[in-house]
């Protein structure tokens, strides 16, 4: 049984980048509240899941990954396009100081809703986690050639569909 | 735009922080599965074992419940004739069979007129070799 400042630690350490991929993933705040109390659930209740695993990061994710995927398939019951949804749920960035920021930052979270969810996993483990490749390819359970090109096809996506809001900030004196 | 100019801006954008009153709570209700206790409220992962059974369109299976259970209702209520009965009602099948055959015989002999009740026997072929035979004909 872990101690409960063993789970402190691995709440502080790793529940923030959990939320923010299990929000991409969910794109509600509930199902992701939910969903990480069910990871802290089950790491409490079974700790010898941690025993000999070398990245408790990528653990984490992939836990985090199964248990969204089970979430949307049950969710698809009631929901006809879960993808359609997502880009008018919750936004996935921090407010921005300014109107250019807050419009780019909703335009961001809206195209991230209409990637794939796979595409959209990819994306976020590799630009707001900062995984690599290899690392993602093991969170996730696919090759790492696999992770690699489903990030250039996600960012072509996004490139295309952010193009003229970005432009513009970048044109902004 | 330069591709990795566009992936650095991206991600320079802040992802939503953790609501910091979450803590509390999640360790408090992962503190309780340490103690073998159900988590209470939100946790709504938890499934009866018959609900995978059900989950692709638990309510096309209910109308199909309510259907069964209409014909079932239905056919209990209207209970049908026993087959005896149909068959004790109808006159015995034999004598309906020789009254038709009886009657489509007239009919026959009524189309094709008098017939002759013996015909005539064939004509006894004459016994012999072939060779006479075939002599006999050509002198004929």
């Amino acid at each position: 049984m872990p101690s409960s400042i063993h789970l402190e630690r691995l709440y502080d350490e790793h529940a923030p980048p959990l939320f923010a991929f299990l929000l991409s993933h969910t794109r509600n705040e509930a199902d992701t509240r939910d969903l990480l109390q069910e990871i802290f659930r089950k790491l409490a209740a079974r700790p010898e899941l941690l025993d000999g695993v070398v990245s408790v990061r990528a653990f984490l994710i992939r836990m985090a990954h199964n248990l969204s995927v089970d979430l949307i398939r049950r969710r698809s019951t009631r929901q006809e396009n879960y993808d359609q949804l997502a880009g008018d749920s919750t936004g996935l960035f921090a407010p921005g100081s300014s109107p250019d920021e807050q419009t780019f930052r909703k335009a961001l979270s809206d195209a991230m809703g209409a990637l794939p969810e796979d595409q959209r996993a990819v994306v976020h483990l590799k630009l707001w986690e900062g995984l690599t490749f290899e690392t993602i390819a093991e969170a996730l359970e696919i090759p790492a050639n696999t992770a690699a090109s489903r990030y250039r096809y996600a960012i072509d996506k996004l490139r295309e569909r952010l193009r003229p809001l970005y432009e513009d900030i970048q044109n902004e004196p | 735009m330069n591709p990795d100019d566009f992936e650095k801006f991206l991600q320079r954008q802040p992802v939503k922080a953790l609501p910091k009153e979450w803590r509390a709570e999640i360790l408090a209700q992962a503190g309780k599965a340490t103690d073998g206790q159900a988590p209470a409220g939100t946790d709504r992962n938890a499934q009866p074992w018959w609900h995978d059974l059900l989950w692709p369109c638990p309510e096309a299976w209910a109308g199909l419940a309510c259907l069964w259970l209409v014909i079932l209702g239905i056919s209990l209520a209207t209970p049908a004739a026993p087959p005896s009965r149909v068959i004790a009602d109808l006159p015995p099948n034999s004598e309906l069979i020789w009254k038709a055959l009886k009657e489509e015989r007239e009919l026959m002999a009524e189309l094709t007129g008098p017939q002759p009740l013996h015909a005539e026997p064939p004509k006894p072929r004459k016994q012999g070799p072939f060779s006479q035979g075939r002599s006999d004909t050509a002198m004929a």
